[in-house]
């Protein structure tokens, strides 16, 4: 059970490496999901989300060197594993499926 | 221009690598880095907010999970990790009892703010060493009388072995002029070695020195002086100010810590100036302050003075005394402080007390949890460590209203002060918040917390798993006992104080009604010195007086303007005592009284809305040559001359001793308090100022009537003095609305502290009663479900619990009772003029604490009257 489920945040971090590429490090992730989520998010929990997915194989790090606006401070950079590109995949086609089982009414278009 | 530091303090960085493993410090410090980067457009705290709020969960986080045997390795981690996780539970449990948490927070702030207020001044007052080098070597003397200076007694104890250095100083005003100001200043009129004696040196230029002509007009100003109306530059040469419309050369500046005596402004060589002091044909007794050599104490230093008085012609009556300069200063204020401090001792002890009863109210609730943890396997250091983090927390909280709250109160307290003369020894930075208050504010925190932790701490660690779960009951009875006695003492301290409070408010009431003498809400009043210099001449201060009545009379809204040299309240009034006999008295062994003489304007008496009860107020012929001597007696005076206070107009009066000449008495105006508004010091006799009569050293007190405001009567006032004398400057302006309050400033000052202390006495004291009779109800919520169960009458629960509240109240009346009494013989000594409090005053103050009492009783009893029996028993 434990492998193959996502949380939601662990989805949104998973989501957010996939996107940020090489800018993918805590820093980056907590960034990105404080913008698109509008809500305040520790660096504690994305670091904590982070570890877990590395640790159910989902994505892997490696050390960076730093650049000078964090003080030259070393990052760790996570990259999709296979595995995560397909976790990725997965958790789109249910939702997908779900979205498409559910008598949703069309969302309204913006202007 | 953003001048936001790009980085976080190196200090926090320091602390947050220190609690990470190794591996992952550059990870964790650079994401800390650019986090705080990416906020530099952010308010400070909340940059710090956010800095504070990442670091604690990556350090949280990192401990918690402790499976990576690299950290498992690391010293204190495991100790790191319980901490963060009791403070995670600790916030969690108070979250869910907000009530209760701002309960405590608020009861802890009230507590340490008001009395890191109280040790602030205490501080002030008591214990820092005045801001001179090796203050405790300066003394000052006293019994150096004003005609013995010039016999050269000081000369002679300056040449002594004992003593390193010897000043002398006169304190007054003067007015000022430079090219952009005219105003008054404070100065001090100072001997050549009085800068020597405080061991200061000018910033800039030179002090005073013997080969300066000692009727030389050099000045030295202070550094704010300096700053204000020399724009602050170094360069003195060809600077000068105008004091009393003689010019004056600066020649020196003294460094910004450097205002002795009372905030002096400026200072000018010993007696340039007679009219500084406010005597010109006095000369009074100076302060002599003196630095006495390495090792010498002030009783050695006094009976080497009296040596070398010894066989002079000129011996003193009394011998000098020493004393050191700090006890002088601080001789008025020391006992209210020490006496305010002992109250504020009681509060804080108050103030835990009623922390811990809540504390250990709340621990009541919680025992089941804390058991059954400890069943669990929860070691009894961490439930108590579990305890003291809340505690810590609460307290922390508490501990930053608090300084916030004591920062305000000082603020609010030094403004206060400022308007009061007279107070000594608090100067105007009272109101700033030093480190020293700070780590004060810290310190008492810290102890607040430990004291108030540790009831409920050693409470929670006896907790005993058994018995607990058999009977529902708690082991902490013990410290019931504890807490009910500090709630009897805190109920005690605060009747105290509420009687405190409340008689010093009687005797502002009571003062506040009495009669001044003067009753023109609409006038104001000011002063305004004629410097000799200019005015030399008794006629040119005349034709001034009448220039200036004749124009402001001119002036739209005024309507009356009159002149005396002593307005009232300020201090240096020139009390003359004189014998004031009637013209065929039977001479000298005629009654002899202290009169203050004084002259006035004809339009003084209607300005000031001083009556006349009888005959007639000065007229403009009064005092014109050719008309003969004419006084107004007030009503005191007048019956010491008859009892009907009428038939004294019309009678001839002689001043002083032997024949001189006589004057009619035209009027008898009422008594005007002139000093203080509780004694009526000495009654006044006013003549109209002449060539030849009316005491006139310069200084005049002038009172306006206007009909648009006071503020337009000053403006008014500075158009003509600038028309007639642009030198002038007019000062101590005060309404006459106001003049009332400014004769009561100890006793409002009293008023003030005391009921701030007295209101957070009794809040403190109504929390730590419900906090006792809610542990008292919870303890015994089994004991009353059996009571109701067997058919108990509720009405009588209730009553029960309102009793166990009202003994205590009682027991709080009594000591408080008792304290009473013995604060007030302790005052009496202290402030002999403090009105005893009376009966009446001290049974109501009780019955307001004993509803207070009922009130706080209220909510446990009614809880314990809704306690129902099946839920009582089944929780067993």
């Amino acid at each position: 059970m434990k492998g193959a489920h996502l949380g939601e945040f662990e989805e949104f971090v998973l989501l957010a490496v996939h996107g940020l590429g090489d800018e993918a490090y805590g820093r980056g992730v907590q960034r990105l999901l404080e913008r698109e989520t509008d809500r305040s998010v520790s660096l504690g929990a994305v670091y904590a989300a982070l570890d877990r997915l590395e640790h159910k194989g989902l994505l892997r790090s490696e050390e960076v060197a730093g650049t000078p606006t964090r003080g030259g401070r070393r990052r760790r950079q996570f990259r999709l594993t296979a595995p995560g590109t397909r976790a990725i995949d997965t958790v789109r086609a249910i939702r997908e499926r779900l979205y498409r089982a559910a008598p949703v009414r069309p969302a309204r278009s913006r202007s | 221009v953003n001048t936001a530091p790009r980085r976080p303090p190196a200090s926090w960085l320091a602390l947050v690598r220190a609690l990470l493993p190794a591996a992952r410090r550059d990870e964790v410090e650079g994401d800390l880095i650019e986090g705080w980067r990416d906020r530099t457009d952010r308010a400070y705290w909340r940059r710090a907010w956010a800095f504070w709020r990442d670091a604690g969960s990556v350090v949280a986080r990192r401990n918690r999970q402790g499976a990576d045997s690299a950290e498992r390795r690391r010293p204190f981690g495991a100790l790191v990790a319980a901490i963060a996780h009791d403070v995670r539970t600790s916030g969690r449990m108070l979250r869910r009892r907000p009530f209760f948490a701002l309960l405590v927070v608020t009861v802890l702030a009230a507590g340490m703010g008001a009395s890191t207020a109280a040790f602030a001044i205490a501080d002030r007052v008591l214990f820092r060493a005045l801001p001179f080098h090796e203050p405790n070597q300066i003394v000052a003397l006293s019994n150096v009388n004003g005609s013995e200076v010039l016999g050269g007694r000081l000369e002679r104890y300056a040449a002594i072995r004992e003593v390193s250095a010897l000043g002398a100083y006169y304190t007054g005003g003067m007015n000022a002029a430079t090219a952009s100001y005219v105003g008054r200043v404070r100065i001090a009129a100072v001997s050549p070695g009085f800068f020597e004696v405080f061991g200061v040196h000018p910033l800039w230029g030179r002090a005073f020195s013997n080969s300066d002509d000692p009727e030389g007009l050099t000045a030295v100003v202070s550094f704010a002086v300096w700053q204000r109306h020399f724009a602050g530059s170094p360069a003195l040469a060809g600077q000068t100010i105008r004091l009393n419309s003689r010019t004056y050369a600066v020649v020196g500046v003294m460094p910004h810590r450097f205002q002795f005596p009372d905030a002096t402004e400026i200072w000018i060589p010993g007696l340039a100036d007679a009219q500084a002091s406010g005597t010109s044909r006095i000369l009074p007794s100076p302060a002599v302050v003196a630095r006495l050599a390495p090792g010498v104490s002030p009783l050695r230093a006094a009976a080497a003075f009296t040596r070398a008085d010894e066989g002079r012609y000129t011996r003193p009556s009394e011998p000098a005394t020493a004393t050191p300069l700090q006890d002088q200063l601080t001789i008025y204020s020391r006992s209210p402080v020490v006496m305010m401090t002992a109250f504020v001792i009681l509060l804080l002890a108050a103030t835990s007390a009623s922390a811990a009863s809540l504390l250990l109210f709340r621990l009541r609730e919680r025992e089941r949890e804390l058991v059954v943890r400890s069943a669990l396997g929860a070691g009894r250091w961490r439930l108590t460590g579990q305890l003291i983090i809340e505690c810590v927390m609460l307290t922390g909280a508490a501990g930053i209203i608090g300084l916030l709250l004591a920062r305000t109160a000082l603020g609010v307290l030094a403004a206060t002060i400022a308007q009061i003369p007279g107070v000594p020894m608090v100067d105007a930075d009272l109101g700033h918040m030093d480190l020293r208050v700070a780590l004060l504010g810290a310190g008492i925190c810290a102890l607040t917390g430990l004291f108030f932790a540790v009831g409920p701490g050693l409470a929670a660690s006896r907790a005993n798993a058994t018995r607990v779960l058999r009977s529902g009951r708690g082991s902490s009875a013990g410290l019931g006992i504890l807490a009910r006695g500090l709630v009897v003492v805190q109920m005690a301290v605060a009747l105290v104080l509420l009687t405190v409070a409340s008689t010093a408010l009687a005797t502002v009431v009571r003062l506040a009604r009495v009669d001044l003498g003067f009753s023109n809400p609409r006038a104001v009043v000011f002063d305004l010195t004629l410097p000799e210099d200019r005015y030399r001449t008794r006629s040119a201060a005349l034709a001034f007086l009448e220039r200036f009545t004749a124009e402001m009379h001119s002036m739209p809204g005024v309507h009356n303007v009159g002149a005396t040299n002593v307005g009232p309240i300020w201090q240096g009034t020139p009390v003359v005592a004189i014998r004031l006999r009637e013209e065929y008295s039977a001479g000298d062994d005629a009654p002899a009284s202290a009169i203050t003489q004084l002259f006035a304007t004809p339009g003084y008496f209607r300005a000031m809305g001083i009556e006349v009860v009888a005959g007639r107020a000065f007229s403009a012929e009064d005092g014109q040559p050719g008309a003969g001597p004419t006084v107004i007696v007030s009503e005191t005076v007048a019956r010491s001359l008859d009892e009907r206070v009428a038939a004294v107009v019309g009678r001839r009066v002689r001043l002083g001793g032997g024949r001189g000449e006589t004057a009619e008495v035209i009027g008898v105006a009422r008594d005007v308090r002139l000093w203080r508004v509780g004694v009526l010091r000495h009654g006044q006799l006013y003549e109209p100022l002449t060539e030849r009569r009316g005491w006139f050293d310069g200084r005049l007190s002038i009172a306006i009537d206007g009909a648009n405001g006071s503020e337009a009567a000053v403006d008014a006032a500075r158009v003509v003095l600038g028309r007639i004398d642009p030198d002038l400057t007019l000062y101590n302006v005060v309404t006459v609305r106001d003049l009332r309050a400014r004769y009561l400033p100890t006793e409002r000052l009293t008023l003030a502290v005391t009921s701030v202390f007295s209101t957070v006495a009794l809040v403190l004291s109504a929390v730590g009663l419900y906090g006792i009779l809610g542990q008292v109800v919870a303890s015994r919520t089994r004991e009353v479900g059996i009571r109701v169960a067997l058919g108990a009458d509720i009405v009588r629960v209730r009553r029960s619990v309102f009793a166990a509240g009202l003994r205590l109240a009682v027991a709080g009346i009594g000591i408080g009772g008792a304290g009473t009494f013995l604060a007030f013989k302790v005052a009496a000594a202290v402030l002999p003029r403090q009105d005893p409090p009376s009966p009446a005053t001290f049974a109501v103050n009780a019955l307001v604490l004993l509803t207070v009492a009922l009130v706080a009783a209220w909510a446990p009893a009614r809880r314990a009257a809704a306690v129902d029996p099946v839920n009582a028993l089944r929780a067993e």
